[in-house]
């Protein structure tokens, strides 16, 4: 059998990427939505292995309550990136850059 | 007897539910659904204020204490939508969507404020956050608004990655997502095995996400951009609601399952604390955008209150709640005298566009210089004691170059307020200053009590100390 610490430090590398995906890319936004998608993902890989290993429901109920929530965040970011394409035409990270002072 | 204890949440969430369908039918009438939605705050409060709840601790928890934070911020709910409303008619962008989503996002505070288990303050969280980002992206036609929104959007949903992430370390190492259950492991773990460490980064990460949430430095960033970009309406909404409910949140989160390990977070947050002030006083002198000043003096209050939670001790916590109480009330006058003054009939951008206020305007000019001295901490008004509070907790802790530190920020900080005075007062500029009413005895009474407040401190004195006297019989 494979011991517990594999899975969590798997899951730790893929939340690390993430995170690093979302400070280093500096192209496109949707690569950054990508980024929080997986890193949601990890969260969750962390949950149910943890939760599996204590012999315990409530881990793998609350994977379930995170895809939910995790849907509808996504919802009102694509939402978002519409609204901000219309005004700005472009969805670069590097046209962020109005707010400053 | 079948013991109704949700009764506010219920009434809010089947009653917002039921505004959205009527609002389909009565397009026109905006002004009687949002009349239906402001009966349904002053319900909600009146029940929030009269049952009498037992100590119920499931994942959901009923107190004294729970009640009385629930219903000052639907009072305060009730005063922002009392301001909104007419300046989003003024600004001709009011759709009553607006005012669901809020209520949407007090709900969300609501369930922060009682939950008794992690799964539950994520969720309370989520339901805010949600909220959050489509208000902030509320204003469609502008860049401004829609590029602070996918900014606040990213962030916020990275911090509650970061949330989920401590969440599933406490989980795994605990073997519990219910407060008291992990406030018992954490008592029994030994502080050198593999389990202490791993509780001890859950609680870094979740701490991480919640001064996030909070706007306190080194994760301020958000702050000023954000407070910028959104209108008036949604920055008085961001700058007290979820601020009270975060609180609440850390106080629940740091003095139940946590309290053993304040050994750990006390340094951390009296770190976080100091930054804030620092760094929100400093940055603050340059701003010329009334809105990012404003925003700039929220992150070094918000250090104030964690730098006086940070103390772990019953002064430091007093001084904590008052401090709260106190901001929030400043920065509903605040940014509320905001709201009622346009300038080429657009909201008020920068400070040099209130210029000569004092001729053309002098009820409101009156109303900025009350609250900008207040927030300055010049005695008598209400900003003083809460100051006061916090340097007297510090000093008794035996922190005295901490409190020298706050002590200057304090003086530097003033030099901000006191621009504005100045602007406002002494410089006589042709202005485009408009205003859609004369006077609003709602302001004027919230303004007041800043000033009354202040001459007699000790009626909100014994209030937080009742409060805090009440949060002490819940921690165990």
């Amino acid at each position: 059998m494979i011991p517990i610490s594999y899975y969590l430090i798997l899951s730790t590398i893929i939340f690390t990427l993430s995170i690093a995906g979302i400070f280093i890319n500096r192209k496109n936004i949707l690569v950054l939505l990508m980024s929080l998608e997986l890193m949601f993902l990890s969260v969750n890989f962390n949950l149910i292995t943890l939760g599996n290993y204590l012999g315990d429901l409530t881990g793998q109920v609350f994977v379930f309550f995170v895809l939910t929530v995790v849907a509808a965040e996504s919802a009102i970011g694509l939402a978002l990136l519409i609204v901000l394409f219309r005004n700005k035409k472009s969805i670069d990270v590097d046209d962020l850059s109005e707010l400053k002072g | 007897m079948f013991d109704l204890f949700y009764i506010p949440e219920i009434i809010l969430s089947i009653g917002i539910l039921l505004v959205i369908v009527i609002d389909l039918y009565i397009e026109k009438q905006k002004y009687f659904s949002y009349l239906l939605i402001q009966f349904l705050i002053i319900l909600a409060s009146f029940y929030a204020l009269t049952e009498v709840p037992t100590h119920a601790y499931s994942s959901y928890e009923f107190s004294k204490f729970t009640s009385l934070i629930k219903f000052l911020l639907l009072v305060g709910a009730l005063i922002i939508f009392h301001y909104t409303y007419r300046h989003l008619n003024y600004l001709n962008n009011l759709k009553i969507e607006y005012f669901t989503i809020s209520v949407l996002g007090l709900i969300g505070t609501m369930i922060m404020i009682s939950a008794y288990s992690l799964l539950m303050l994520y969720l309370g969280i989520e339901l805010l956050s949600l909220a959050l980002y489509a208000l902030i992206g509320f204003n469609k036609a502008s860049k401004l608004s829609s590029e602070a929104a996918i900014k606040y959007y990213i962030l916020g949903a990275m911090s509650s990655g970061i949330l989920l992430f401590g969440i599933s370390l406490i989980y795994g190492f605990t073997g519990s997502i219910d407060y008291f259950e992990i406030a018992e492991q954490i008592s029994s773990v030994n502080n050198n095995s593999v389990q202490f460490l791993g509780i001890i980064f859950g609680m870094i990460f979740i701490t991480a996400s919640l001064c996030f949430k909070f706007g306190a430095a080194p994760f301020h960033i958000w702050v000023p951009d954000i407070y910028q970009g959104s209108l008036v309406s949604t920055t008085i909404l961001l700058s007290t609601l979820p601020k009270v409910a975060v609180f609440v949140v850390f106080l629940k989160l740091y003095f139940i399952p946590f309290i053993t390990l304040a050994f750990i977070w006390s340094d951390i947050l009296i770190f976080i604390g100091i930054a804030s002030i620092v760094i929100g006083s400093i940055f603050a002198l340059t701003q010329e955008n009334m809105k990012r000043l404003l925003a700039y003096s929220a992150i070094s209050n918000i250090g104030f209150i964690i730098l006086a939670m940070g103390l772990v001790t019953d002064d430091g916590l007093n001084a904590s709640l008052y401090y709260t109480i106190v901001y929030s009330f400043t920065a509903l006058a605040s940014f509320g005298i905001i709201t009622h003054i346009t300038s080429n009939s657009h909201g008020i951008e920068d400070i040099s566009d209130l210029a000569g206020l004092s001729k053309t305007h002098p009820y409101f000019a009156i109303l900025i210089l009350i609250t900008m001295l207040s927030s300055a901490g010049i005695p008598p008004l209400i900003g003083f004691h809460a100051k006061l509070m916090v340097i007297q907790a510090l000093i008794n802790n035996s922190y005295i170059i901490l409190s020298v530190l706050v002590v200057l920020m304090t003086v530097i900080s003033a030099y901000y307020y006191l621009r504005i005075i100045k602007t406002i007062y002494f410089e006589n500029r042709e202005n485009l200053i408009s205003t859609y009413t004369r006077n609003n005895i709602l302001l004027s009474i919230n303004v007041i009590l800043l000033l009354g407040l202040g001459v007699f401190p000790f009626i909100m004195f014994d209030i937080t100390s009742y409060l805090a006297s009440i949060l002490v019989d819940i921690s165990i």
